[in-house]
């Protein structure tokens, strides 16, 4: 029977960073208060729990302290909240606390109430002998922990003022914890994907003044935005049969040559006539790129020899136009680091796990964390799906149909610049017909394959994809076939159909859509924008974003056009340290700068940032190197990654680099 | 001047072929390139000391690139009369005895084109399977069939050409497939 000290008022305290509080912490005071065990109920709240520091939801210690006072006053209950802690020195023990008091008022005597949880780690307290010797102890009862055996135990020491507990308190299945993982967090825009669209979306948002949140269940660019020829296109590639598409690009190609210089390599394209090519289809060819407002002209077989020594020296026509090659890995960064800037939130390695629904409308979506471990659940009244080839699965969680036809492209990486213009051929589309100057390297594209979704995981470059490849790009540039293939690779062009055209004779575009799922398939609060080429995200982040605009009703006009883009992978010279990566010029300060400023983990990430293992060694000279400057040193998924590309490739050059790596990695343990 | 035994290549097993037959007594020359990647199973090993251990023993060392060879035929299977290098030009250098030991991929002993895999000094027979889609395995840390290539010699580690022993040219080291290797 516990009786109040008739001499001095009992103060029982319960103390904890309330972040925030809840209805367990209010069901035991309201225990304390019903049953009259104490003479004053007081909350104290401390300005910060050591053990949980970055993890509030109230991060601002005064917010957590005014929300307390507030879910008190609600209640009635004559409980003080007090704000004692924020004024002691640090560090602040529990025991420091209560000597405060009891020098401040001596009047008083304190009792310190915890719940069952606690009391098990009490030994590891800060002076836990004194605290016991000198203080009364209430443990109420928690969910999942017997406090019994502990309580016995302490009263059982010499010295112990007293533990007392409270085994028919109500137990509340609730902790703050919790709670923090239920808490919703609001924005304006959710964009689902992080490829050149989201993140085109995602800074086109910031610009306009949303709160824009970018969720990529990988790394940004692990999907066909980083595997791609990193074409720029003029235009005429498509002028033929899609003056659009063309009209499109043309006027893109001239804005990013003024708002991503840095990314981009403004070369100039050659159309060329072979022999065995119809010389008639040049000059129809021509008047559609004029047509379409792309300056195209022709030029003789002669002058194209010169400014391009590598071409065919068969060729029987050739046409000049402002194609380019772009570093798509920069374009990415540069668009996601300048929406950070801005105010956007972009969260790699976040999966989407579910959306959140009222009736048909969506309303955020459930996501995991896959590095920090945890569920967080984010709510905006727009949603934009953005993911590319998986834009079909994440309509289909709001019960929206959109057809993908996801297409195999394989292209092949050559170990020097081959040529200095991008090389066409001018005839309708077909394999193996371009070929794209790329830094120090060449790039040779691409095959065309319809896949089955469920092929896509595996999808791979095959050696049958190789030898078709070298032999067609081989009549562009005769030289290929002298020149050593670094790598293989395969993306998927994430194709949409059109709507209306998605039953009987499908019409496949290599243009985009827009889907506003509201008119479309009454599922208010989703928006798809699908399809398309990295040449036109920005202008398809821009019509997207007009029309979130339009569904928020504020208006703000589109500035993505003129608002250059930032260095978002700074130059190699600008770093010093020990040159890490040779092939590629990477030194150690670059590699702690994608660690600390653009997230990199893993050596996969770092590659994507700083080009680490894309060089003539393909990873294995500098793998183990940069591995030990990383937090995940992931060596052999690494290392397997890289292989897929050169096995397809194995012979000549590439055979040499085979086997090294077959012999530096096979015989250790990774 | 003539020697007992002309070695090719003055990498690991060049060497180690050159230092045991100079302790036996054996004169040899060895002709290399100059150029030999680290041994990747004994990070311990220098071409450089193994180089002064063998002119130590009375070796000597050429530095030269090895071109082609000529042959002559007998019943019992080809001779290899002299080799010619890139510096001696019309100046051929004979022996009794020659040894093959010019790595594998990596150091040029082996050569591939989508199609073949052959030996590029002497066209000797080579062992490969099929073209390059069958050479390798998607997963890096599976058995690759590459490494097993190399030249085909008989019980007595003469290499073969056409089908026929050459008899005075043995080989050692990576050159040799796996298959053969003692």
């Amino acid at each position: 029977m516990l009786k109040p000290d008739a001499a001095k008022p009992k103060a029982a305290l319960l103390f904890g960073s309330f972040n925030p509080l809840h209805e367990g912490h209010l069901a035991i005071l309201r225990y304390l208060a019903e049953h009259r065990l104490a003479d004053e109920l007081r909350l104290v709240v401390s300005p910060q729990s050591p053990f949980k520091q970055g993890q509030g939801l109230l991060d601002n210690a005064h917010e957590r302290l005014d929300a307390a006072r507030a879910a008190v006053a609600q209640t009635g209950l004559p409980v003080i909240v007090s704000d004692v802690e924020f004024d002691l020195p640090e560090p602040r023990y529990t025991i420091d606390t209560l000597r405060h008091l009891q020098r401040t008022e001596p009047d008083k005597e304190f009792v310190l109430v915890m719940g069952g949880d606690n009391i098990t780690a009490l030994d590891s307290w800060h002076l836990a002998d004194e605290l016991l010797r000198d203080f009364e102890i209430w443990v109420y009862p928690r969910p999942g922990t017997d406090a019994q055996p502990y309580v016995d135990a302490f009263n059982a020491r010499p010295c112990v003022k007293g533990v007392k507990y409270f085994k028919d308190a109500p137990q509340n299945n609730i902790s703050s914890t919790e709670i923090r993982a239920r808490k919703v967090l609001t924005y304006d825009v959710i964009i689902i994907g992080g490829g050149i669209t989201g993140v085109g979306v995602a800074r086109d948002c910031a610009l306009r003044g949303l709160k824009a949140v970018l969720v990529e269940r990988d790394d940004l660019t692990v999907g066909a935005s980083g595997r791609n020829h990193g074409l720029l296109h003029s235009g005429a590639r498509y002028a033929m049969g899609d003056p659009e598409s063309a009209r499109e690009c043309i006027a893109e190609n001239r804005i990013l040559k003024q708002i991503a210089p840095h990314c981009i390599d403004a070369c100039d394209g050659l159309f060329v006539t072979l022999p065995e090519d119809d010389l008639g289809y040049q000059q129809r060819f021509i008047d559609a790129c004029l047509a379409a407002g792309i300056d195209a002209a022709a030029i003789d077989p002669a002058e194209a020899r010169r400014i391009e020594p590598s071409v065919n020296p068969d060729l029987v026509g050739a046409v000049l136009v402002p194609d380019a090659s772009v570093d798509p890995f920069r374009l990415v960064f540069a668009n996601a680091l300048d929406a950070a800037a801005r105010g956007a939130e972009i969260l790699s390695y976040h999966e989407v796990r579910g959306l959140r629904r009222d009736g048909r409308r969506v309303t955020g979506i459930d996501v995991w964390d896959v590095r920090g471990k945890q569920e967080k659940h984010l709510e905006a009244p727009v949603i934009v799906n953005a993911a590319g080839t998986w834009a079909g699965q994440v309509a289909a969680m709001a019960g929206a149909r959109i057809t993908m036809y996801p297409d195999k492209g394989t292209l092949l990486v050559f170990g020097t610049r081959i040529n200095q213009l991008v090389l066409n051929r001018c005839r309708p589309s077909s394999d193996a017909d371009i070929l794209v100057p790329s830094d120090v390297t060449t790039i040779l594209g691409t095959t065309s394959q319809r896949l089955e979704p469920k092929e896509i995981p595996g999808a791979r470059p095959t050696p049958e994809e190789v030898d078709l490849l070298l032999a067609e790009g081989s009549k562009l540039a005769p030289a290929l076939l002298q020149t050593r293939i670094l790598r293989a690779y395969s993306g998927i062009r994430p194709l949409i159909a059109l709507d209306g055209a998605e039953e009987g004779g499908r019409h496949i575009s290599r243009s985009f859509v827009l889907f506003d799922h509201e008119s479309r398939d009454d599922v208010p609060g989703l928006v798809t924008i699908a399809g398309g080429k990295m040449m036109t995200y920005r202008l398809m982040a821009e019509r997207t974003v007009d029309l979130i605009c339009r569904k928020l009703g504020r208006e703000v006009v589109c500035t993505t056009a003129e608002v250059p883009l930032p260095e978002a992978i700074a130059r190699p010279e600008r770093f010093g340290g020990r040159v890490i990566c040779e092939c590629e010029n990477v030194r150690e300060d670059e590699i702690r700068y994608a660690i600390d400023q653009l997230g990199a983990r893993t050596l996969l990430d770092l590659r994507r940032r700083t080009r680490v293992g894309m060089g003539s060694c393909q990873g294995q000279l500098c793998a183990l190197r940069a591995a030990q400057m990383l937090p995940e040193p992931d060596v052999r998924g690494f290392i397997n990654e890289r292989w897929k590309g050169i096995y397809p490739v194995a012979w000549g050059e590439a055979m040499r680099e085979a086997q090294l790596a077959q012999w530096m990695y096979k015989e250790q343990n990774l | 001047m003539t020697f007992d035994t002309l070695i090719i290549g003055g990498g690991h097993s060049g060497l180690q072929q050159g230092i045991a037959l100079q302790k036996q007594g054996r004169s040899c020359l060895i002709v290399s390139t100059g150029e030999s990647p680290r041994r990747f199973r004994d990070p311990e090993w220098s071409q450089e000391v193994e180089r002064h251990r063998f002119e130590d023993l009375g070796g000597f060392w050429l530095e030269d690139r090895v071109l082609g060879g000529e042959f002559s035929g007998t019943n019992e299977g080809e001779i290899l009369n002299r080799i010619f290098t890139e510096s001696r030009g019309e100046k051929a250098l004979d022996a009794e005895q020659f040894i093959l030991a010019t790595g594998s991929f990596y150091s040029g002993g082996l050569m591939a084109d989508p199609e073949h895999v052959w030996e590029p000094l002497f066209g000797l027979d080579v062992f490969f399977e099929g073209g390059h889609k069958d050479w390798v395995r998607p997963d890096f840390f599976a058995p690759q069939p590459f490494m097993s290539f190399g030249v085909l010699t008989d019980a007595e580690g003469r290499v073969l050409r056409a089908g026929r022993p050459v008899l005075n040219l043995l080989a050692y080291g990576s050159v040799v497939s796996s298959r053969c290797a003692r």
